[in-house]
């Protein structure tokens, strides 16, 4: 068998959901190997056809009720406990987040409003399209795990099968601190450039405006005003809190040193990197407050978000600053050698002790086994941890 | 019952059998006139699984493939048994129908 008649194999397969794969793709595999010829690069025309067509059947016959189906997306309800293999596969499964169905209703709000409202589309958009990649993400992560205990836990006195759900103690998830650092600086460069764009070019802004006949400034309207060097006064400002920030990360820098050369090994931690979509997010943050400088430069906005990033940019990026650089001088390791995580540069920075011990947390997930006939799924019990045990 | 779901479970008879191994034999029940596909063999196999006709019989590697064996039920035997009383019959009276003997009955 060659690895590419593997890989053409595997990419039919997935006409099946993931439940039948999940029990029959080696199977499966093996018994195309023994049909195909010898040297075959890829499954044949015919294979591939029968597979596409019997994986779409399988689908098709183990789908829920149009009603179930209705309740389950719409309304939130649990499906019965012969679906919920189903379910599984629907949590499991890439894109949940816009499945979830609230990140395209976003989508669909910002393009009303664009379209009824007056000025630039793609400036009235870009907010509601970033939050909308934002909230499929985010929904995509807490919305699985908490789909996971209302929709896939099995209850109290079912068999114990590999492949349950059952609630255990998994080791506490910690955000990379070379991950976090990296993409706060970045964040942070860019909507520092954005807002210093915003508060150089900006035309109009929030101000006074005299009412005419009536004294001013005894009287006046909130309305838009000129920007004049309002700009550069602010910018000054910025420069200012700069210096503040500048002296924050002097002081994270004095004290860094000796806590992350105590850190205390974290054995019920998993260090991991977020995957793509937190990248994605991060990029429609990103792209909503260059999009919102950009209507500020070209006076289609006020000048108002751009002073407030700065504020938080001129604050925070040299403390970030100086955290990226000395993780990388770490070689973003904690002493013990595990990677260091982020949670351990905050607390260390905000508390300036060494953090507490990480404890298990209780999360739904496959139980993996063994089989051991007659076992089931208990219920809480008053001794337990804060998760429900899972053996008999 | 098809005629592939019936050649299946006739494949089942014997003894178990892992997804190829049923090809085969298929094959040979058929004449070589019925060639599974695996598409064809799994959605077979799905259907008679889940109408309790046949089941797992566990599964060993084989030259680093996995192959899952599956056997005929006490009740797949039983509907293996009535589908070929009623194939017979109707031979039977398609004999009849086309002029007996000259089928090669007497």
């Amino acid at each position: 068998m060659t690895g590419s008649f593997e890989r053409s194999a595997r990419f039919w397969l997935r006409a099946y959901p993931p439940r039948w794969r999940r029990k029959h793709a080696e199977e499966a595999l093996g018994v195309l190997t023994d049909l195909a010829e010898p040297e075959a690069r890829r499954v044949g025309v015919r294979a591939a056809l029968g597979l596409l067509l019997a994986g779409w059947a399988v689908r098709w016959r183990g789908r829920p009720p149009l009603h179930r189906w209705l309740g389950y997306r719409a309304l939130g309800l649990r499906m019965p406990r012969e679906y919920r293999e189903w379910v599984a596969d629907d949590i499991e499964g890439h894109w949940y987040g816009l499945r979830q169905g609230n990140a395209l209703l976003m989508v669909a709000a910002g393009v009303v409003i664009a379209r009824s409202g007056e000025g630039s589309a793609a400036v009235v958009l870009a907010p509601w399209l970033s939050g909308a990649v934002v909230v499929a993400a985010v929904q995509g992560r807490r919305g699985r795990e908490m789909a996971r205990e209302k929709y896939l836990v099995a209850e109290p006195g079912e068999p114990l099968l590999p492949g349950t759900y059952v609630a255990m103690g998994v080791p506490r998830p910690r955000v990379a601190a070379r991950w976090a650092a990296s993409r706060l600086v970045g964040l942070l460069t860019v909507c520092g450039l954005a807002a210093t764009g915003a508060l150089l070019g900006a035309r109009v802004m929030v101000g006074a405006v005299p009412i005419a006949g009536k004294p001013y400034p005894a009287t006046f309207e909130v309305g838009v005003v000129p920007a004049g060097a309002t700009g550069l006064v602010l910018i000054g400002a910025a420069a200012a809190l700069a210096a503040v920030g500048t002296l924050l990360a002097a002081r994270v820098r004095r004290v860094i040193g000796g806590r992350t050369a105590r850190l205390p090994d974290q054995p019920d931690r998993e260090v991991r990197s977020p995957g793509w979509w937190a990248d994605v997010s991060l990029v429609a943050v990103a792209l909503a407050v260059s999009a919102d400088a950009w209507a500020e430069v070209a006076g289609r906005t006020p000048l108002l978000l751009g002073p407030a990033v700065a504020v938080v940019v001129a604050l925070a990026l040299p403390v970030a600053v100086v955290l990226l650089r000395h993780g990388g001088a770490l070689g973003w390791r904690a002493p013990g050698g595990a990677e260091l995580a982020w949670a351990d540069l905050r607390w260390v920075v905000r508390h300036d002790a060494a953090p507490p011990l990480d404890r298990p947390v209780g999360r739904v997930r496959r139980w993996d086994g063994p089989y051991v006939p007659g076992q089931v799924v208990l219920g809480p019990q008053r001794s337990d941890p804060p998760w429900p045990p899972v053996t008999a | 019952m098809t005629e592939q779901a019936y050649l299946v479970l006739l494949a089942l008879t014997d003894r178990p059998r892992h997804g190829y191994a049923i090809v085969q034999e298929v094959l040979a029940l058929s004449g070589g006139d019925v060639r599974l596909g695996a598409g064809t063999l799994y959605g077979l196999l799905d259907r008679l699984g889940s109408a309790g006709l046949i089941e797992d019989a566990g599964e060993e590697v084989v030259d680093g493939r996995l192959r899952r064996y599956y056997r005929q039920t006490p009740q797949g035997g039983a509907a293996a048994a009535s589908e070929t009383a009623r194939l017979a019959a109707l031979t039977r009276r398609a004999r009849r129908v086309l002029g007996g003997p000259a089928l090669g009955e007497a």
